[in-house]
């Protein structure tokens, strides 16, 4: 990645005057192009952005995302400044919800202006229920020869902050899409290796990311029947809530791992995912655990390693890491087993820089753009 | 619950089936539900990309031009900018090929087909239509393939109905576009794009039975291009309608948005004001914007055109009847603009109602008098020096059933507009005849010359001439009788036609005489052309010869002009002893007027003579 970044600075307390601070070095650095990514619980607030990206002397983009990563540190307050050697060709889509001919439209200046090959990466804000069709309208604009990774950005204690900024101003429901390269593809591995404990079921009922009947049943009483006959725990309306961060949906897909669906809330008997679930589809409840997640990270990173090429190993300095915020709630202070896993299987000298992300995204072995949930997505140019 | 691996297996596929034909929303456009439909296959089938081939001879303007493929099969594929193209893949076209030959049948055909490592899964059907999907490293299993081909086949009923549907759609947007246009060409003006006099009717009586309820007032301004005729019968039409054109767009822009400009007939135009605070002070301003429109001049073709409006304003409210009553008042009021002088907007008075009432009644009666026989002619004596008789004019006089005497200068107006002149016209003639023959009769020691009036719309009748001499011929009497007097602004309408028309006249041996001579700002150098035997000044100089020196000077001119084309003289309007004797100083010994005889019946003229 040295090929593409000039610096990347890490703080694990994000304040106004140490993200100045670290702006200004790696302008000074001389990065043409500056990305802030900003832990949530962070005190800078996004709303600073516009009146520094106006003052910065090159382009400067920020996203609000969970948290963030930095070799084997990770923090929900601190955050990731990346300096890039060459002008980066971005565009921030405001509204990722507008008509599907308008983003059409704006997704069209990105292909006019990089092509269609190489590699690129997404901020979309992933609280927005708009986030499955405007990744299908990506992949229908800039199809499966340029290969994607992404992450879904916002916080997650209030779906009404702003989540992407650029000098043009603050925004929510956007998406910033970034040209990496226009003729180098990045190698990207993702993975959760969950397996399931129940179903299938049929989804009967559902509307975008609320699945509201299973089997023609209410979702709640299938989902509690089906833990409580799994686990040997009395799982019920009352304490369900405890319980849906260990069992999520998976999707079945041919040739591809379960599209893992997070629960993460329950409105009166249908369940909230992250990411849509279509009417019809089958779906599997999975069991994560902490054992599991580990081992996951761990093969992850593995495969990773070995799907780099030759070539480019030697030049890069960063490894990417785009890993489900569900993860680490889910593992708590055992995330640093998750990372210390990862990190073990990386090439010697390969330090990890990320987020934690609110849903990840990569291209399928086919090429379509997914949005998936509790998974590692790694990538190295 | 079954775990069966041939369960799951059903399962899934059932899944795979519902999912992907639930897609097909029958709402959606054509595109939206390929793309729906597509991106659930993508997702669903962990394809790359589908691609839906239609023949373009069924889409209409469905496809873009880039979007045409070979065998004028039309493509939309997702993702939409694949560099892979299935068509040109030399099996793939070949199946294309195949099966665009053959007759369509209501089934779906499938082929799978592997090509430099990808495998495409080809869905043919009924119309020649297409469905590929694309994928990489494996194929789709048989069983998936099984599973989601009556999808398929949903696919392509649901794209034929789209098709219908929009075709019915844009049928039906053709026929609402098409009425739209009639209903917008029947209120409308078709040059100026304005609303037309339909239009406008209906607005102002909408604004009307809004007063009723509001308890509101607006007004009319009707703006009429003056002389407008003449710039289309000099100029041409498509100069008069570009004219027409560009005082619409300079009014145009002078209208608020609440206000209505309309084309109301030929050559006027009408801005409706809706009701609004300090509507007077608003109309004054808007009257001065009008003028303003007026001001300086249209350009059309490099030609500079002056043009000037005659503009009626009325106002309208709860009170008013209807829009018919209210246009009528605003017309009324630019008539009353056109006729006076100074001023170019006058503001409708209920008189002016009256006035028009009354010469549309004269206008009726005029017609029932003449076979009543309430027309009657009087004659005014003409004298010489020592007061001799030496003629006569004959006027006509109209004595109204229920109005009482009509002021001939009242009911000749009305004649000459209506075109009733020439029935009249005829009719005095017949009576100047019978008059004539009358005084054939009497013993007179001079021979009598009898005058009438001619109008111009009479003289210049194309057959005047053969029309007065049947009359002539009918009563046997001498044409030199008759002494013809033609008004000077009557002669000057169309100068050459007039003389020649007087030459023939005075050919046949009629006698003609220039009536209101110096009212129409006569030249010398038409007089010269005029084959006239009189001139008649006219009795605005005469009451005024021994006031004013301008009155006397022109008298005295024209008493030049008379002896140097030796013209006879007469001066009418001669009401004092003082007037005679100027008159004479100057050399006038030919007279008319109350000081003399006034007119009196035509027995008693007789009578006169006789004695």
């Amino acid at each position: 990645m040295t090929a593409i970044f000039t610096n990347i600075e890490y703080t694990d307390e994000a304040t106004k005057e140490r993200v100045v601070s670290l702006i200004e070095h790696t302008v000074n650095n001389g990065a043409q192009y500056v990305l802030v990514l900003i832990g949530c619980q962070s005190t800078f607030r996004i709303e600073s952005i516009p009146e520094l990206a106006l003052a910065s002397p090159v382009p400067l983009n920020a996203c609000v995302i969970p948290g963030v990563i930095f070799g084997e540190y990770y923090s929900y307050k601190g955050a990731l400044i990346l300096g890039f050697i060459h002008p980066i060709c971005s565009l921030l889509i405001p509204d990722i919800a507008a008509d599907h001919d308008l983003l059409c439209q704006q997704l069209q200046q990105f292909v006019v202006t990089n092509g269609t090959l190489g590699s690129a990466a997404i901020f979309v804000d992933g609280l927005s229920s708009a986030v499955e069709p405007f990744i299908a309208t990506v992949y229908e604009n800039l199809g499966s020869d340029r290969v994607l990774i992404g992450a879904g950005v916002g916080d997650i204690n209030n779906r009404f902050n702003y989540c992407v900024a650029n000098e043009l101003g603050c925004f929510r429901n956007a998406a910033i899409l970034f040209c990496l390269s226009n003729d180098v593809k990045l190698q990207v591995e993702g993975k959760h290796d969950l397996s399931h404990i129940a179903g299938p079921y049929l989804v009967t009922e559902a509307s975008e990311n609320v699945i509201h009947c299973l089997n023609y049943q209410p979702a709640t009483d299938v989902f509690c029947d089906a833990i409580s006959t799994a686990s040997g725990i009395d799982i019920n309306t009352d304490n369900i809530e405890e319980h849906i961060h260990c069992y999520p949906f998976g999707l079945k897909q041919l040739d591809e791992e379960y599209l893992v669906r997070d629960i993460i809330a329950v409105k009166g008997h249908s369940l909230v995912c992250v990411g849509n679930v279509a009417e019809n589809s089958l779906v599997y409840i999975l069991h994560a655990t902490k054992d599991k997640l580990i081992s996951a990270a761990n093969d992850a990173g593995a495969q990773f390693a070995a799907k780099l090429q030759r070539d480019i190993v030697g030049e890069m300095q960063y490894v990417v890491l785009v890993d489900c915020i569900s993860r680490a709630l889910f593992l708590h202070d055992d995330y640093q087993l998750e990372l210390d896993a990862i990190n073990a299987q990386l090439p010697s000298g390969k330090k990890l820089a990320g987020v934690l992300s609110i849903g990840e995204i990569k291209n399928t072995s086919q090429g379509a753009i997914q949005f998936l949930n509790k998974t590692i997505v790694l990538g190295g140019l | 619950m079954d775990h069966s691996p041939s369960y799951l297996a059903t399962l899934e596929l059932v899944s795979i089936q519902y999912e992907i034909t639930r897609s097909l929303n029958a709402n959606a456009d054509l595109r939206s539900l390929c793309r729906r439909y597509m991106e659930t296959c993508i997702r669903r089938l962990s394809v790359r990309a589908a691609y839906l081939y239609m023949p373009t001879k069924y889409t209409g303007a469905l496809f873009s031009a880039n979007e045409i493929t070979c065998n004028d099969l039309g493509r939309i594929c997702m993702p939409n900018i694949t560099a892979c193209f299935p068509e040109q893949v030399p099996a793939i076209k070949a199946f294309f090929t195949e099966i665009l030959s053959e007759p369509s049948v209501e089934h779906v055909v499938t082929k799978h087909v592997v090509y430099q490592g990808t495998y495409y899964h080809l869905f043919a059907f009924t119309a020649h239509t297409f469905f590929v999907l694309e994928r990489n490293h494996t194929p789709l299993p048989q069983l998936v393939i099984n599973a989601i081909t009556p999808a398929v086949e949903d696919l392509f009923y649901v794209c034929r109905a789209s098709l219908q549907h929009s075709q019915v759609v844009s049928e039906v947007e053709r026929r609402k576009q098409a009425e739209q246009q009639l209903t917008f060409i029947a209120f409308h003006d078709q040059l100026t794009g304005l609303p037309n006099r339909t239009h406008l009717i209906n607005e102002l009586n909408q604004h009307i039975e809004l007063c009723q309820h509001h308890e509101l007032s607006g007004a009319i301004i009707y703006i009429d291009l003056d002389s407008f005729r003449d710039i289309n019968d000099s100029l041409g039409h498509l100069v008069g309608d570009e004219l027409l054109c560009q005082v619409a767009q300079r009014l145009q822009k002078i209208c608020l948005e609440q206000e209505v400009l309309g084309r109301f007939s030929g050559n006027a135009f009408v801005i409706l004001c809706p009701s609004q605070l300090n509507l007077p002070q608003y109309l004054e301003l808007l009257l001065r914007k009008v003028h303003q429109c007026f001001s300086s001049n249209y350009l059309i073709d490099d030609r500079s055109i002056d043009v000037n409006a005659s503009i009626g304003v009325t106002y309208f409210s709860a009170s008013s009847c209807d829009a018919y009553t209210v246009y009528m008042q605003a017309d009324l009021a630019m008539s009353k603009a056109k006729v006076s002088t100074g001023t170019s907007s006058v503001f409708y008075q209920q008189d002016m109602e009256k006035q028009t009432r009354r010469r549309y009644l004269l206008d009726t009666d005029m017609r029932k008098a003449l076979t009543q026989q309430d027309f009657f002619m009087v004659a005014q004596p003409q004298v010489n020096q020592l007061g001799e008789i030496i003629g006569a004019e004959l006027l006509i006089r109209w004595q109204h059933s229920q109005l009482g005497f009509i002021s001939p200068d009242e009911f000749i107006g009305i004649a000459e507009k209506t075109g009733f002149i020439i029935p009249l016209g005829e009719w005095i003639f017949e009576q100047a005849c019978l008059c004539i023959t009358s005084l054939q009769t009497l013993p007179l020691k001079n021979p009598i010359k009898l005058a009438i009036n001619v109008s111009a719309k009479q003289f210049y009748q194309v057959d005047f001439i053969e029309r007065i001499s049947v009359i002539i011929n009918k009563h046997h009497i001498k044409v030199s009788d008759i002494e013809l007097e033609l008004t000077e602004s009557a002669m000057l309408e169309d100068i050459d036609l007039a003389v020649a028309k007087i030459t023939a006249l005075k050919q046949i041996g009629f006698e003609l005489s220039i009536d209101d001579f110096g009212t129409g700002y006569s030249s010398l150098s038409y007089l010269k052309h005029l084959p006239v035997d009189k001139i008649k000044i006219d009795r605005s100089f005469v009451s005024l010869i021994d006031k004013r020196d301008d009155s006397r000077a022109i008298v005295e001119a024209t008493m030049l002009i008379a002896r140097t084309f030796k013209l006879g003289l007469i001066a009418e309007g001669v009401e004092t002893q003082a007037e005679v004797d100027t008159l004479i100083g100057i050399g006038c010994h030919a007279f008319q007027g109350y000081f003399f005889h006034k007119p009196m019946p035509i027995d008693d003229f007789f009578n006169l003579l006789a004695n």
